[in-house]
This record gives C-alpha cells, sequence and structure tokens, in this order.
C-alpha cells in the first residue's frame, strides 16, 4: 500500500438534519492522503448526506470540516471543486453528444483558443492513459462508450481538474465484474498517485480487495475508522448492521412441483446460440452472465420485449411465444428489469399507487377504480413482501435504494403471479435489504411461484438458486443445481479464459446494450 | 433500522403540496379580484363579470381538455386553436346550410374527434407531440382557409341560440358546461383506470409499459379529449355570434397552455387536476379582461401573460423541487 499517515480531511462532530428528520449526528470522518476510505452503511444510514456535504450541495448544522489542516467550509458545489474534492455521479455528468476530448476539456477554462478535433484529442490523450483508457479514441461520441468506460472517462475528467480527493459513490453498481476490475485498478493508480479516495459501496468484497481503511455509518452515526485487515467479512456485516445478519441466503427448495415455463430453442437478438431451459413450480433458477451474456435476453423474449426469431415458450402447457406484455402479464408472468428508475417504479407517485400498478383491472369494475379494494390489494403486497404498511401513502421516489428494489419486485405480487423474472435482482441495495429480498423470493417460490432471475453478482446466484444456468457471449454455458456448481466453476464459465489474466478491451466490449 | 431518513413528515409534506397549490391559486384570483376591482371599478359590474367568466369558460374548456394531453407527458397542444376553428367554420355551414341544431353541433364534434384521434395516434407511434400538432394546426388552419375561402361564415339562425345567450339561474350556458366538464373530468382522472393510466404514464412511460398499461389507448384518447373540448369551444363560439371566421380564436393556444401552466400541471407530465387548470383559465381569463379594461396595448398584455405564465411556471418548479430534495 502506499505511505498514508498524514491526515488530509477531518470533519468532527458533523449534524444535518432535514426537518425534523436527523440524517447526520454527531458524526466524525477522517481520510489520509494517499488512501482508499470505505464508506459503508445500510441505505439511508448518512453516507449519500456526507457525500452531498462534501460536495457542497448542502451545509451542515454544526460540526467542522479541515481540509489540510486548515478549516473549511464548502458551502457551494464550486469551493468543493476548488478544495480539491470530486464526486464521481452515479449519474454520469458527461454529454453525450461530445466527444470524449471535448467532455474532458467541457468548462475548465483550460482550453483556450479554437477546440479543432486533433488538438483536444492531444491533450485529452495523457489523461485517458492515467485511466487506464489508452485503448481509447478521444474522438469518440460519449454516447458510444460502455458504462464502465464512462466512469473512467469521468474520472479522467476530475483528474483534469487536479482534484485531491476523488469521492466513488458506488462506482461497480451498474458494472460488470470485468469492469469492475479495470475500474479497481485505476482506484489503485490514483492513490499511487497521492490522491485520496472515499470509496461509497454495497459490495463488501470489494472493500477487502481495494480499501485501506473503512468507516461505518449506522442510523445517522459514525462508527469509529477500522484498518481493512483488522476485519474479516462477518466481522464488518455485523458492525454494519449492528446485529448478527443470520443467514443471507435461504434455505433452497425442499422439493420441485410440476414444470411450469418450458422454453425450447429459443433464438433471440442478444443470444448466439438457441437455448432450452425448464423451470417448475417452485423453482428458482439463476441465470448467470456479465452484462450481454444472453442472460437477461431469455427473460426480455419470455416477457415479449424482444423478439423470439425462432423456438417456443410454454406456460403450463399455453404457448406464450411472442405474446406481447399485455397478455404476459394477464397470464401470471412479471417481468422487474435490472434499472428499476427506468421502467421499475413510478418515482413521483404513491408506493400504493405503484404497487398497484400492475393490476388496476383487479380493483377497477368497468373502468372504475374503487379504492377500498386498491388498498387492500397493496396492503397485502406489502405484507407478503415484508413492506412495512405506513409507508403506502410515500411518493416511491423519497424511498431508500432497498425499498425501492421492493417495490419494483413486490409490485408483481399483485397480478398474483406464475413466473417472475428478475434482472439483477438487488443492485445497489444494501446487504441488509438484500437479506430480506433474498427471504422474500424463497417464501413465495415456496408457495409455488417460479422465479427466473439473470443476475452478474455470482455469490448471489449460487445462493438464491436451486438450479444455476451460466452464460457467456450469448451461448448457455452450463445448467447444474446450485448445490453442485463451484464458485470457480462458473467465474470461469461467465468469464472464460480471461479469469486470472487482466481483461482485455476485447472482453469490456462485449456489451451490447450500449 | 435504517430507515430514520425517509421516514415520516415526507408523506404530509406532499399531501399538503396539491392542496397549497389550490389555495395559493383560489388567493390569486382573489387578489386579481380585488385589485382590479379598485382600480378599474368597471371590472365588478355584472356585464362585465359575466363576459369575463364566459371567455374564462372557454379558455377552460379547452385547457381542461388539453390538460389530460399535459399529464400524459405529451405536453402540449398546438393545434387548439386551429381545431376549435374548423368546428366553429363547420358547425356554421351546417347552420347556415339549415342542419338541425344537434346535427350541426355533433357532426363538427365528429370532426374534432376525428382530428384528434390521428394525432393521438402519430404521438403514440413515437412522434414528438409538439411537432406533430403544430404540423396538424397549421394543415387544419389550411383547410379552414380553403373551404371558407377566407371569409366569415354567416350561421343564419333567426332567432339567437340558447347555447349561446341562455342565462339558467343567471350563469351563462358556456359556464355551465365549463363546470360540468371540470367535475367530470375530475371524477375521470381520479376514479377510473383511465385516469389513473392518463398520470402513470406522464410519471413514467417506461415503468407504465413495464407494467402493462394501455399507453397508446390512453394517449390516443387524451388527444381526443383534448380535441373535442377545443371544438366544443368553438360550437359555443358560433352559438354566441351567429358566424365564424378563420380568425375567431387568434391567441387561443397561448391562452390555454398559460391556463394549463398557471394551474399547475406538471409540463413534464404525471402530475395535476383539471380543477387547478379551471382555476388557471380564470386567472389568465380576468388578467387579460382587466388589461383590456386599463387599455392596455396588445403587445404589453402579452408581455404580462408571458411574466405571468413564466412567473408561475418557476414557483410550482421551484415548490416542487423543494419537497422532493
Amino acid at each position: 500500500m502506499t505511505e498514508t499517515g498524514v491526515s488530509l480531511l477531518d470533519m468532527t462532530n458533523i449534524s444535518k438534519s432535514y426537518g425534523h428528520v436527523q440524517a447526520l449526528q454527531d458524526v466524525s470522518f477522517n481520510l489520509r492522503s494517499g488512501e482508499v476510505m470505505a464508506l459503508l452503511g445500510e441505505n439511508g444510514a448518512g453516507k449519500s448526506t456526507l457525500v452531498k456535504l462534501l460536495s457542497g450541495l448542502i451545509t451542515p448544522d454544526s460540526g467542522s470540516i479541515t481540509l489540510n489542516g486548515e478549516p473549511r467550509t464548502l458551502g457551494t458545489p464550486s469551493a468543493a471543486r476548488a478544495a480539491g474534492i470530486a464526486v464521481v455521479q452515479q449519474e454520469f455528468s458527461l454529454v453525450p453528444t461530445l466527444t470524449i476530448a471535448e467532455n474532458l476539456f467541457l468548462g475548465s477554462g483550460d482550453v483556450r483558443g479554437l477546440w479543432t478535433g486533433k488538438r483536444l484529442a492531444n491533450l485529452a490523450r495523457p489523461l485517458l492513459d492515467t485511466v487506464g483508457l489508452e485503448d481509447l479514441d478521444p474522438r469518440r461520441f460519449v454516447s458510444s462508450l460502455s458504462v464502465g468506460e464512462l466512469q473512467l472517462v469521468e474520472i479522467a475528467r476530475l483528474m483534469g481538474r487536479n482534484a485531491e480527493i476523488f469521492i466513488l459513490d458506488e462506482p461497480t453498481a451498474a458494472l460488470s465484474d470485468v469492469e469492475i476490475v479495470r475500474v479497481m485498478q485505476v482506484v489503485k493508480r490514483l492513490t499511487a498517485m497521492g490522491r485520496s479516495v472515499i470509496y461509497v459501496t454495497h459490495r463488501l468484497g470489494e472493500v477487502f480487495q481495494i480499501a485501506d481503511r473503512a468507516t461505518i455509518f449506522r442510523n445517522g452515526r459514525s462508527l469509529d475508522p477500522v484498518p481493512v485487515s483488522e476485519l474479516t467479512i462477518d466481522t464488518l456485516v455485523e458492525r454494519l448492521l449492528g446485529r448478527h445478519l443470520g443467514e443471507m441466503y435461504p434455505p433452497r427448495a425442499a422439493s420441485l412441483g410440476a414444470p411450469r415455463l418450458e422454453i425450447k430453442d429459443l433464438s433471440t437478438p442478444g443470444l448466439s446460440a438457441p437455448i432450452s431451459l425448464t423451470a417448475r413450480q417452485g423453482e428458482i433458477v439463476g441465470l448467470a452472465g456479465q452484462m450481454g451474456s444472453g442472460a437477461s435476453s431469455v427473460l426480455r423474449s419470455v416477457m415479449g420485449i424482444s423478439f423470439t426469431s425462432s423456438g417456443t415458450v410454454h406456460l403450463d402447457g399455453t404457448d406464450i411465444t411472442n405474446a406481447n406484455r399485455q397478455k404476459a402479464i394477464s397470464m401470471g408472468v412479471g417481468y422487474c428489469s435490472d434499472d428499476r428508475k427506468f421502467d421499475g417504479i413510478f418515482q413521483l407517485q404513491s408506493v400504493m399507487k405503484n404497487l398497484s400498478s400492475a393490476a388496476i383491472n383487479r380493483f377497477s369494475t368497468a373502468g372504475w377504480l374503487s379504492n377500498s379494494r386498491e388498498r387492500s390489494l397493496a396492503g397485502q403486497v406489502a405484507s407478503k413482501f415484508a413492506f412495512d404498511e405506513s409507508r403506502l401513502p410515500s411518493n416511491a421516489g423519497n424511498l431508500s435504494g432497498g425499498n425501492q428494489q421492493k417495490v419494483a419486485v413486490g409490485k408483481w405480487l399483485a397480478i398474483s403471479p406464475k413466473v417472475l423474472l428478475v434482472e439483477e435482482p438487488t443492485r445497489g441495495v444494501d446487504v441488509g435489504a438484500r437479506a430480506e429480498i433474498y427471504r422474500n423470493l424463497r417464501t413465495l417460490a415456496d408457495e409455488g411461484l417460479t422465479i427466473i432471475f439473470a443476475s452478474s453478482d455470482m455469490a448471489e446466484v449460487k445462493g438464491l438458486s436451486d438450479t444455476v444456468m451460466t452464460f457467456y457471449r450469448g451461448r448457455l454455458i452450463r445448467v447444474l443445481p446450485a448445490g453442485e456448481i463451484t464458485d470457480q466453476q462458473m467465474m470461469l464459465d461467465v468469464t472464460h479464459a480471461s479469469v486470472s489474466s487482466t481483461p482485455t478491451t476485447d472482453a469490456v466490449n462485449l456489451s451490447d446494450e450500449v | 433500522m435504517s430507515t430514520i431518513v425517509e421516514t415520516a413528515a415526507k408523506p404530509r409534506l406532499i399531501m399538503s403540496r396539491a392542496k397549497a397549490f389550490n389555495v395559493a391559486l383560489a388567493v390569486g384570483v382573489v387578489v386579481v379580484l380585488i385589485v382590479s376591482g379598485l382600480t378599474q371599478p368597471e371590472f365588478l359590474s355584472v356585464d362585465n363579470l359575466v363576459a369575463t367568466v364566459r371567455a374564462a369558460a372557454l379558455i377552460g374548456i379547452a385547457a381542461v381538455g388539453m390538460t389530460f394531453i399535459t399529464l400524459t407527458g405529451n405536453f402540449v397542444s398546438l393545434s387548439t386553436e386551429q381545431t376549435a376553428v374548423i368546428t366553429a367554420i363547420l358547425c356554421a355551414m351546417a347552420l347556415g346550410a339549415g342542419w338541425p341544431m344537434w346535427a350541426a353541433v355533433v357532426v363538427p364534434l365528429a370532426v374534432a374527434m376525428v382530428i384528434g384521434a390521428l394525432q393521438g395516434i402519430f404521438v403514440a407511434l413515437g412522434l414528438n407531440s409538439i411537432i406533430t400538432t403544430l404540423g396538424a394546426g397549421a394543415a387544419i388552419f389550411g383547410i379552414a382557409n380553403v373551404i371558407t375561402d377566407s371569409k366569415t361564415i354567416q350561421a343564419r339562425v333567426p332567432d339567437p341560440m340558447w347555447l349561446g345567450t341562455a342565462r339558467p339561474l343567471g350563469i351563462p350556458v358556456q359556464v355551465w358546461i365549463f363546470v360540468v366538464l371540470v367535475l367530470i373530468t375530475m371524477v375521470v382522472l381520479r376514479k377510473t383506470s383511465f385516469g389513473r393510466t392518463v398520470k402513470m404514464i406522464g410519471s413514467n412511460s417506461n415503468t407504465a409499459r413495464s407494467s402493462g398499461l394501455r399507453i397508446t389507448r390512453a394517449v390516443v384518447a387524451s388527444f381526443i379529449i383534448a380535441s373535442v373540448f377545443a371544438g366544443i369551444c368553438g360550437v359555443l363560439l358560433v352559438a354566441q355570434v351567429n358566424q365564424a371566421k378563420t380568425l375567431n380564436f387568434t391567441g387561443f393556444n397561448i391562452d390555454v397552455v398559460a391556463a394549463v401552466l398557471v394551474g399547475g400541471t406538471a409540463i413534464q407530465g404525471g402530475e395535476g387536476s383539471t380543477l387547478r387548470t379551471a382555476l388557471g383559465a380564470i386567472v389568465i381569463a380576468m388578467l387579460t379582461n382587466y388589461m383590456l379594461l386599463a387599455q392596455y396595448e396588445y403587445g404589453t398584455r402579452l408581455i404580462i401573460t408571458g411574466f405571468v405564465v413564466g412567473g408561475a411556471v418557476i414557483a410550482f418548479n421551484w415548490v416542487r423541487g423543494k419537497s422532493s430534495s
């Protein structure tokens, strides 16, 4: 590790409340130069409030911030920038219709005169090199980049602004494993150059790979920072929750019912060879694969989102090949994409309206809604998915990520589904809510629901599924009962030969979703 | 456990926000009334108030219809005034040709329905609503000029029509129709699955699609409602003045859009109500009437209207931003 020790940033006794809600209470935070400090906590523990403070979006009610030993106020975003603090946004701040080079210098004021393509490209080159994007042409348009590349370009942009402190807010949430490796390498490079990194994440494994110390937030308070070398995954989880998590994954199904969803020789965009699969009543099937592996293409095709060019899909013996969404839903198929903000929830509508949205015909008669029937339907869904009913009137957008995800998945219970298709069931969800979602899904499966999910999180696929199917580049590699597959085998399957070597750009550009 | 930050406070704040919008609008109406009454005593005369509410009714009916389009997230229709014009002309022509009144009302409204359906289908297929309605408006206005040869069409109804001049309980028929339409649309938006679908599409059309909501149907229906309501304005005008010409509704698009926006319906869709739009229409009509009485130039009136709309939109956005951050 790099030499750490000089205290760079010190926040002491910071408090911040919104109305009568205390978001941060007497929080202290310390960052040394050249270190990676992991910032951990469940959704709503105060991590994002701290990030907002550091980026100058809000001001603390009390407490002090010192930078390099000097007291500072970071009242505005520009003051924070001037202090050398840079936030790598979850929602990227790059302009898709401009080139990479143009984005790197947009608003910096460093490049005077004409912005000719060649000149900018030359200036951009060294910045891109420092973030490991040696192969990327700076004259490419940002809209053509993968999510991982976007993140790295964003870091390069902030490097160009001479930022000292980089805040990475869940940088890997939307990335495939291969891309995560690249981001990790860049983080290491940043600290080697003497920059400091605050690394906010829900993926605890990453803490051990990358962080020097960890600060844990719980219910708006901070615990003292701990060197990662003194932690184990178990002690870390315990500190996070303030209690034992118990089993992360519930026990698998004892017995499975009759075949429910039968897919035969299915071909669809995203798959390079036809696949077949049978999912039984009460079974959870996990499709493991990186982005663009074809795992989610299977789900999209069943739901009629993408076209099934050949092959058949049968639900309880009824042919539903290329059924449109309304048909699939009325047959009892629910589908939840990997991006809940895009098409999973209505952020500005109440939780109740969200939970009932897929089943409007269940509480209406001849087009007339019944409020009482809607309430009781939403109440049933909420209690089935362990969702606090007092939260039904709040706007879904005001919930934590974990609860939003519960809404996005749970709303399908309103249609009394036979089959639930879920992409990335716990993306961007904290460890506590994650365990809860796993438990809920298993309970539903025990009641006879068939669940098929696609995920790039290998531990999740292995832990939650009864049957595991691995995908690589549009091909089904292997089908095995989850109890019989090893972690190594899965990792090898989904990354193929590149598991031990450094990922090549070729492997990174697999994604066909960009 | 993890939920301190998000509990309490927020839901209550949101509930009160919708009410706050209504109260703010009502206060706006009263303030304009008082200020106008004090500075232009004529403003409060019975004749003037009747004229004002009649104008408000016409703007309001069209704006209430357009609110459906706005709620679905398809911004506004820029063919409202042209739709009103063509309906008025067809109505006047039908009356002039000796058609019975019911036919002279129903047939032009059916034409308006087709006009709305066509635009709705294009928008549902993915065309931008502004471009679609702008183009449709130009085409409709062109047709109106061709069929009238740009001349005034006389309805030649011997006696003034009750639809235009009657005053049950002292209140003009137009206002009654306005009130009834506001009430019906309020119920439709709140109590029917169509109304729910409209709002959900505007909140997030992608989620609406993935939830299996019938988007095409709801969008087309919204455009039909907007178009038919604009058509009703056209018919009412003929009933009132016994003639129609292409220049009848000049500037109507701006007034109608202004009413929707001043009513606080979110331009990005999903939130708003026809009651608030109705109040917005009353504000706009009173403002216009007052400025006419005070003999402001046309240009000055436009400037002031523009600022009122801009200010209202900024204020509503500010309130929304405050309560959702």
